[in-house]
C-alpha cells in the first residue's frame, strides 16, 4: 500500500472501516457519545462526585446491612399490609395459604447468603 | 467436523435427550385442545395455578446461557455475579407480587404496554410496546443462534448438520429448535409454554444438581473449596465477596447492587418484562398470581448454586482456562458419567427451549395486542375480536419463528446490533419502572406525567450512558438505572401536578389506593387499611 494511502486509512477511526449496519451504528454512536460527553461531563461530575466521595469510605459492615435491610424491609412491608389484601382469593384460610408466611420462607435462604457468606 | 473438546454422548445419553425432547413436544401439542380464543392463547384462559407460574417464571428467566456464562463469570471474577439471582430477584419478586401484579391481573390486560395504555395513554403504550416488541424478537433470533453456535456447535461439535443452498447456510440445529418450540407454541399458546416449562424446570434442576454435587464432591466440599481458592493468591481474595466497594472498577459495587439492581433493574425486570409477567396474567386467581411469583423467588435461591458454584469448583478442577465459558462444558466432560451427562444436556436443552418458547409467545402477544391490535382499532374503529386475536397471534408466531431462524446467524454474528438493542432496552428500564410505580401508587399521575416521565427519563439515561467519569465503575449500568429511575419519578410527579388531570374514573381499579372488586364495587385500600 502506498504511504499516502496508508496515512489516510490510519486517520479513519476503526469503526468507520467496518461495513454494513454494525459499522454505521458504531460510527454514529461514537459521534453522539463524544458530543454528549463534551457538553454534559462537567455538570454531571459536579453533581455526582461529592456523592461518590461520601459513599466510597463507608465501611463494609454497612454494605451487608443495606443489602439485608432490603430483604427485611420487603418482609415488613408485606406484614404491614392488610391480611385480606395479601391473601385475597386464597383457596383456604389455613395458615399455609398465607402469602405473608410464604414471603418470609422464600426470603430466608437469600438472607442467609448475605449474612453468612 | 467435530471440535477437539466436543463431548461424546453414549447411547443412554441420547435416549434421555430424545425422551425429553419428544415428551416435551407431545405435552405442548396436547394443550392445543384448550385453545379457542385469544384469551386462551395469550393468557391461558386465566387458568394457571401458582406452582406452574412459579416454575415457569424461573425457567423463563434462566437460559442455557446462564449455565455457561454465569459459571464462566464466577470462574473469572467470583460470586458477586450471583447477586443477580439473589438480591437481584427476591425483593423484586415481592414488590411485583403485591404492588404490580394484582393490578395487572385485575385489569384483565394481556400485556404490560396495554396496562400502561389504560393507565396513561396510547403514546406510552406504543413506545413501550415497540421497544419490547423489537427486543423480544431480536432475543428470539439470538437464542436460536446460541442453540447452534454456542451450544450444539461448541459443546457437541455438531458442525456437520448444516446445509448450504445457493450460498446461504442453513443450520439443522437452529431449524430443529425453531420447529419443535414453534409448533407447540403455535398450537398451545401460553398454556403449552408454561406446562412444558414445568417439565423443563424439573429436568434443569435434576441435571444442575447432578453437576453441582459432582463438582463440590470433587473438590472436597464447599468449605475446602473456599479455603483452597483463597489460598491460590491475591487475585482470588474477592472471589467469595458478595458485595464490593463503591469505588470498585468492576460493574458490581455494593451501592449499584443494592439500589440499581435490588430496587430498580430487578423490579423493572420482574414487573415490566412481558415474557415474565405474562404467566401471572394467566393466573386462575389473584392469589395464584401473587403466590406464583413468591414460589418463583423461593426456587430462584437455588439457581446460583446450580450456575455459579460449579464455576468456582472449576478454578480448582480446571485451573488456567483462558475462557471461563469453557468451564461448564469441560466439567460435564470430566465429571459426569454416561446417563448423568445426557441428563445435564437435557437440562441445557430445557433451559434453551424455555427461553425460545417464552420469547416467541411474548413477542407474538405484544405485536398482536399492542402494535397490530391498537393500529387495527385506530383504522377500523373497533377492537380485534377474540377469534381475530387468535388468528393474528398464531400468524405472528409462525412469522416470527421462521424469520428469526432465517436471521439467527446474521443477528447472532453482528454484535453491534445486539448491543444496540440491549442498550436501547436498558435505557427504558428505570423510566418504565418509575411511571409504573407512580401510576400504581398515586391516583394523581396523569397521561402527560407518564409520557414525560418515560420520554425525558430515557433522554436522561442516554446522557448518563454517554458521559464519562461520572461514576467510579467502568460499566456503571447499575448506577444509570437507579438515577434514571429517580429522575423519571420526579418528572412524572411534577408534570402530573402542572398539567390538567385525567378524566374522573380513568384510573379506577388501576391504582394501589383503589381496588376494583369483581362485582364492580370499588374497595379503597390505603396503607394496608380499607378506607
Amino acid at each position: 500500500m502506498p504511504e499516502a494511502q496508508e496515512q489516510v486509512v490510519d486517520a479513519i477511526p476503526p469503526a468507520t472501516l467496518e461495513t454494513g449496519i454494525t459499522g454505521w451504528l458504531t460510527a454514529q454512536g461514537e459521534w453522539i457519545h463524544n458530543a454528549i460527553n463534551d457538553r454534559f461531563q462537567a455538570p454531571m461530575q459536579a453533581i455526582f462526585q461529592p456523592l461518590n466521595q461520601f459513599l466510597s469510605p463507608i465501611p463494609s459492615i454497612w454494605w451487608s446491612l443495606c443489602a439485608v435491610s432490603l430483604f427485611l424491609g420487603a418482609m415488613i412491608w408485606v406484614w404491614s399490609m392488610k391480611k385480606e389484601y395479601v391473601n385475597l382469593d386464597a383457596p383456604s384460610s389455613r395458615w399455609w395459604y398465607d402469602l405473608r408466611i410464604w414471603t418470609v420462607l422464600s426470603m430466608i435462604p437469600h438472607l442467609f447468603v448475605y449474612l453468612y457468606i | 467436523m467435530a471440535h477437539a473438546d466436543a463431548i461424546s454422548l453414549a447411547g443412554i445419553d441420547w435416549f434421555i435427550i430424545l425422551v425429553y425432547v419428544i415428551g416435551t413436544f407431545l405435552l405442548g401439542i396436547y394443550f392445543s385442545k384448550f385453545v379457542g380464543s385469544a384469551g386462551d392463547y395469550f393468557i391461558a384462559g386465566k387458568a394457571l395455578p401458582f406452582w406452574a407460574i412459579g416454575m415457569s417464571v424461573v425457567v423463563t428467566d434462566i437460559g442455557a446461557v446462564d449455565f455457561v456464562a454465569v459459571a464462566g463469570e464466577t470462574y473469572n471474577t467470583g460470586l458477586a455475579v450471583a447477586n443477580f439471582d439473589w438480591i437481584g430477584s427476591m425483593p423484586a419478586m415481592v414488590f411485583a407480587a403485591f404492588l404490580f401484579i394484582p393490578y395487572y391481573w385485575r385489569s384483565g390486560v394481556y400485556t404490560i404496554p396495554e396496562f400502561l395504555g389504560r393507565r396513561y395513554n396510547t403514546a406510552v403504550q406504543m413506545i413501550h410496546a415497540a421497544i419490547w416488541g423489537i427486543f423480544l424478537y431480536t432475543m428470539l433470533a439470538l437464542m436460536l443462534w446460541i442453540t447452534a453456535d454456542k451450544f450444539l456447535h461448541t459443546v457437541l461439535g455438531w458442525d456437520e448438520y448444516k446445509v448450504t443452498i445457493g450460498g446461504d447456510t442453513y443450520y439443522a440445529t437452529v431449524w430443529g429448535m425453531a420447529l419443535i418450540t414453534g409448533i407447540y407454541t403455535f398450537s398451545g399458546g401460553l398454556t403449552a409454554v408454561v406446562m412444558t416449562d414445568v417439565i423443563q424446570l424439573v429436568v434443569m434442576f435434576v441435571g444442575g444438581f447432578a453437576l453441582l454435587f459432582m463438582s463440590v464432591w470433587e473438590v472436597g466440599g464447599f468449605a475446602a473449596m473456599k479455603e483452597q481458592i483463597l489460598a491460590k493468591g491475591p487475585e482470588y481474595q474477592q472471589h467469595f465477596d458478595m458485595l464490593l466497594p463503591h469505588d470498585t472498577p468492576t460493574a458490581f459495587p455494593w451501592t449499584g447492587i443494592v439500589f440499581g439492581l435490588g430496587l430498580v433493574m430487578s423490579t423493572a425486570y420482574m414487573s415490566g418484562n412481558q415474557a415474565i409477567v405474562q404467566r401471572n396474567l394467566g393466573a386462575k386467581s389473584e392469589w395464584d398470581a401473587k403466590g406464583g411469583m413468591l414460589f418463583a423467588g423461593f426456587l430462584k435461591c437455588f439457581i446460583p448454586l446450580l450456575v455459579a458454584v460449579p464455576g468456582l469448583a472449576a478454578i480448582l478442577i480446571l485451573p488456567g482456562l483462558s475462557d471461563g465459558d469453557q468451564a461448564v462444558p469441560l466439567m460435564i466432560k470430566k465429571l459426569l458419567p454416561p446417563g448423568l451427562r445426557g441428563l445435564m444436556f437435557a437440562a441445557l436443552f430445557a433451559a434453551l427451549m424455555s427461553s425460545v418458547d417464552s420469547l416467541l409467545n411474548a413477542a407474538s402477544t405484544i405485536w398482536t395486542t399492542d402494535l397490530y391490535g391498537r393500529t387495527y382499532r385506530f383504522v377500523k374503529g373497533k377492537p380485534l375480536s377474540e377469534r381475530q386475536g387468535l388468528v393474528v397471534g398464531r400468524s405472528f408466531t409462525v412469522f416470527f419463528i421462521i424469520t428469526a431462524a432465517l436471521l439467527a446467524e446474521w443477528i447472532g454474528s453482528n454484535e453491534g446490533i445486539y448491543k444496540f438493542i440491549q442498550t436501547a432496552l436498558s435505557m427504558f428500564q428505570g423510566p418504565v419502572l418509575a411511571i409504573l410505580l407512580v401510576g400504581i401508587l398515586w391516583k394523581g399521575a396523569n397521561q402527560w406525567g407518564g409520557l414525560a416521565g418515560l420520554v425525558l427519563g430515557v433522554g436522561f439515561t442516554f446522557i448518563l450512558n454517554n458521559t464519562e467519569g461520572v461514576f467510579p465503575s467502568e460499566d456503571p449500568f447499575l448506577f444509570v438505572a437507579w438515577w434514571s429511575f429517580v429522575f423519571s419519578v420526579i418528572v412524572t410527579l411534577v408534570v402530573s401536578l402542572i398539567t390538567p388531570a385525567d378524566p374522573p374514573g380513568k384510573s379506577d381499579g388501576l391504582t394501589f389506593t383503589q381496588v376494583l372488586e369483581k362485582d364492580g364495587r370499588i374497595r379503597r385500600i390505603m396503607g394496608g387499611r380499607e378506607v
